[in-house]
């Protein structure tokens, strides 16, 4: 597929013009747009490249294949492809929750393409699988998390678009954003939903061909410090850092640590 | 009279909590609750005071709290109509819509409000499965699509197949001649309204499949112009290009022909004799945004602007039916759709008597230089094995004998093969193997084995390396042909067959 296409397919944003090229990686349930405190501060160093899986925000969802779509891997060559169509070489790429585990894949099916890795608040298998693996959740816990989401698919649009647009957005912004989050395909919504919480992908671990940076949360419902530090023992040169703060978007809640510890992992060259 | 500040929570018809915030160390606790909270609920008066909050939700529900709901509250200091499970004191889930705000500087407190939202929750919910159901007969309705199309192309295939070659035949009744011209006539006017509902109905699932890519303008409407003469030819009309050379558009190439050519074509047909069809090219500013504005001018009777409306509906055709005029009404409902795809507008302005003016908007770009289309890759007949004697064998494996029959005949009309029918696709492996034939057709669907079966155990075969192995089949949605050369098939022949093009592939495939 040709650039253009891509780049329209996954709505593909060029932020800053620093040497160096940083891919950001969007979580479940929203965009890229989830970056924007991070980025005033990386883009001063970084060409940040910025996308929506298709499926998630102003990707084109007549490219929603179910099939695709209903694994990481699917997820993965997205973010393969927008390398391979914008010739990136040398990423360092950031991935929120579920994008940490799909950056994985990504990665080892095409390491030339990038040159570290950063997971903010990973997990890579969020079922119990007894006896040796506590991920948090029941298959029954997590059905019926996806269950109300969907049921706050409409809601989610009126949560998230504030948060989105920054509280001084002028109220009809924050409608349009409303909106245009409601004419999301539910399907596309689901199939992501489902490859990010009933997938297990432990055993990609140790073939980690890069050296990665896992940024862990104190208090994290969805991924507890324990599943950070999982990885971490399993992925070898792997940099485990823990944030002094709660919730699951650290990006979002704490946007100065995360940026500083990230660019203290990528300035250090001898990794 | 009493001062409103006096009201306390107590007295409104919601729940209202009062927890700690993300400034005090811990889980969120409760330090106050309303009545009306305890009394839906269930619980004992002040029961709840020192418990967490978590204690009262559903696991989905502190995922949905701890996840995004702290985080948000955090960040905007509020958060809206989230919908929520609170635990009753018999452990009865209570759908809520939840409000939340955060006391600021110190984020020592956060101040819930819940609303009960048991009957939203429950259309909410019947909503949902309306959608699902109403999804699942969309896809239902692709798949027949898919079998129609299969359907009733393959008596199509019989039908133009068989007149075709009657027509050919130096011995045909000359008194039987006229009708069979309108037999094909007939046919190619029944395939193009089936083409034309398929296509119809992609377009409105959102199944076109577009390739955006730089196309340039002239070169585009050059091509339909030459398309198009021998119709203008006949009732003497002029068609002209005009406008801005070399502009380039953003644009799938081969809609934008189908477009341009539906546009063009409508043009000549409700245009008066010795009329005039004018495709003009300009540049247009629209929001900053540079587009190219094709306008397609004609010198017929007008639209009366009543009609203007109503046009693009499909199988809408101004005052054809008793006109004369062909068409199956379906063009310019297409023609809307995939301009729209494109990011395209389509645009009408008419005045009766004087004529019309069809126009597409699409956005700029630079024209590319045309590059020459590499000639397709010939099989390699001549690799490894090659035989001393190219073989003039073409095996068809199909089990319908009216379509073995059809294709015998046009190979024999060919003269430069002969073809050796296999009904059964057991039958054909074994011929294919015995044989070594130059080409093998076959059929997709089989009862026993489909064709992709076939060809997977034909591949196998280290002698039939090389053989080129043809796809024949009524399946005509691009998806399917996809599918069928990602299977390894060489070429793909949809049916109706028609003569010229299978002699053009026959050609390309047979030896020497």
């Amino acid at each position: 597929m040709n650039r253009q296409k891509i780049v329209r397919r996954n709505n593909v944003h060029l932020i800053g013009d620093g040497p160096r090229t940083m891919m950001l990686a969007h979580g479940f349930g929203c965009d890229q747009t989830m970056w924007r405190y991070l980025v005033p501060r990386l883009r001063e160093h970084y060409t940040l490249v910025l996308f929506d899986y298709v499926g998630s925000g102003g990707s084109e969802l007549s490219a929603f294949d179910p099939d695709r779509y209903g694994s990481l891997e699917g997820y993965a060559r997205d973010i393969t492809e927008i390398c391979e169509a914008l010739e990136l070489q040398d990423v360092v790429l950031v991935g929120h929750s579920v994008s940490s585990m799909i950056g994985l894949i990504a990665s080892q099916e095409n390491p030339v393409l990038f040159n570290r890795l950063v997971m903010i608040c990973p997990s890579p298998c969020f079922l119990n699988i007894p006896p040796d693996y506590l991920g948090g959740f029941e298959r029954e816990d997590l059905q019926e998390l996806l269950d109300l989401m969907e049921r706050n698919y409409l809601g989610w649009a009126s949560f998230m678009a504030p948060l989105i647009m920054g509280r001084e957005a002028p109220p009809e912004l924050i409608d349009d954003l409303a909106k245009s989050f409601c004419s999301t395909d539910i399907r596309a919504a689901r199939a992501f939903a489902r490859a990010t919480f009933f997938s297990d992908y432990r055993h990609i671990l140790p073939d980690a061909k890069h050296p990665a940076l896992i940024l862990q949360s104190e208090t994290d419902a969805l991924a507890e410090q324990r599943i950070g530090l999982y990885m971490h023992e399993r992925m070898p040169g792997s940099t485990f850092s823990l944030i002094k703060g709660e919730g699951h978007c650290l990006h979002m809640t704490h946007p100065a640590e995360v940026a500083d510890v990230i660019e203290r992992f990528c300035a250090d060259r001898s990794r | 009279m009493q001062a409103f500040a006096e009201f306390g929570p107590e007295k409104f018809p919601c729940g209202c909590l009062v927890t700690t915030g993300p400034g005090t160390p811990g889980d969120r606790m409760i330090v106050f609750a309303n009545p009306y909270f305890y009394n839906r609920l269930g619980f004992t008066s002040g029961t709840l005071v020192g418990q967490a909050l978590a204690s009262v939700l559903t696991p989905a529900s502190r995922i949905i709290l701890d996840s995004f709901m702290l985080p948000m509250l955090k960040h905007e200091g509020k958060v809206e109509e989230i919908l929520l499970e609170i635990l009753s004191s018999d452990a009865e889930r209570v759908p809520v819509v939840v409000n939340a705000v955060i006391d600021r500087p110190g984020e020592e407190y956060i101040y819930w409000s819940l609303f009960r939202a048991v009957q939203r929750d429950k259309l909410y919910k019947e909503l949902n499965q309306t959608r699902d159901m109403a999804e699942e007969a969309n896809r239902a309705k692709s798949r027949f699509l898919s079998s129609m199309s299969h359907e009733l192309r393959t008596p199509m295939n019989a039908i133009l197949g068989f007149s075709q070659i009657m027509k050919a035949d130096p011995a045909f009744p000359e008194s039987h001649r006229s009708g069979v011209d309108e037999i094909i006539k007939a046919g190619h006017h029944l395939l193009e309204l089936i083409n034309e509902v398929l296509d119809l109905a992609r377009v409105e699932a959102g199944q076109i499949d577009l390739s955006l890519e730089p196309v340039p303008v002239t070169t585009a409407i050059e091509g339909v112009l030459r398309l198009v003469r021998p119709l203008a030819d006949k009732r003497g009309i002029q068609c002209r290009l005009t406008g801005t050379a070399n502009l380039g558009v953003i644009a799938d190439r081969t809609r934008l022909n189908q477009v341009l050519l539906n546009l063009v074509s409508n043009a000549i047909k409700y245009n008066r004799d010795g009329g005039e069809v004018t495709v003009n090219v300009q540049r247009v500013q629209e929001n900053n945004h540079a587009q190219v504005r094709l306008s397609i001018s004609d010198t017929g009777p007008g639209i009366d602007p009543e009609d203007l409306a109503g046009l693009a509906a499909p199988f809408h055709r101004l005052q054809s039916e008793d006109s004369g005029i062909e068409g199956t009404g379906i063009g310019l409902t297409i023609t809307r759709q995939i301009v729209k795809a494109m990011d395209g507008t389509l645009g009408i302005s008419s005045k009766v008597g004087a004529g019309s003016t069809f126009w597409i908007e699409l956005p700029e770009c630079q024209p590319k230089v045309p590059v020459p289309e590499t000639p397709a890759e010939k099989p390699a007949a001549d690799s490894a094995a090659a035989p001393q004697q190219p073989s003039d064998i073409v095996l068809y494996i199909e089990d319908n004998p009216v379509n073995l029959m059809l294709v015998e005949q046009f190979i024999r009309r060919h003269g430069k093969a002969r073809m050796v029918p296999a009904d059964s696709p057991e039958k054909g492996i074994e011929l294919a193997t015995t044989l070594k034939p130059a080409v093998i057709l076959l059929d997709l669907s089989m009862p026993e084995m489909d064709g992709f079966q076939v060809l997977e155990i034909l591949k196998a075969k280290p002698a039939l390396a090389g053989v080129p192995i043809i796809a024949m089949t009524a399946h005509a949605l691009p998806a399917d042909i996809q599918r069928g050369k990602a299977a390894g098939f060489d070429d793909y022949l949809t049916k109706p067959l028609k003569l010229k093009h299978f002699f053009q592939v026959l050609d390309r495939y047979l030896a020497g």
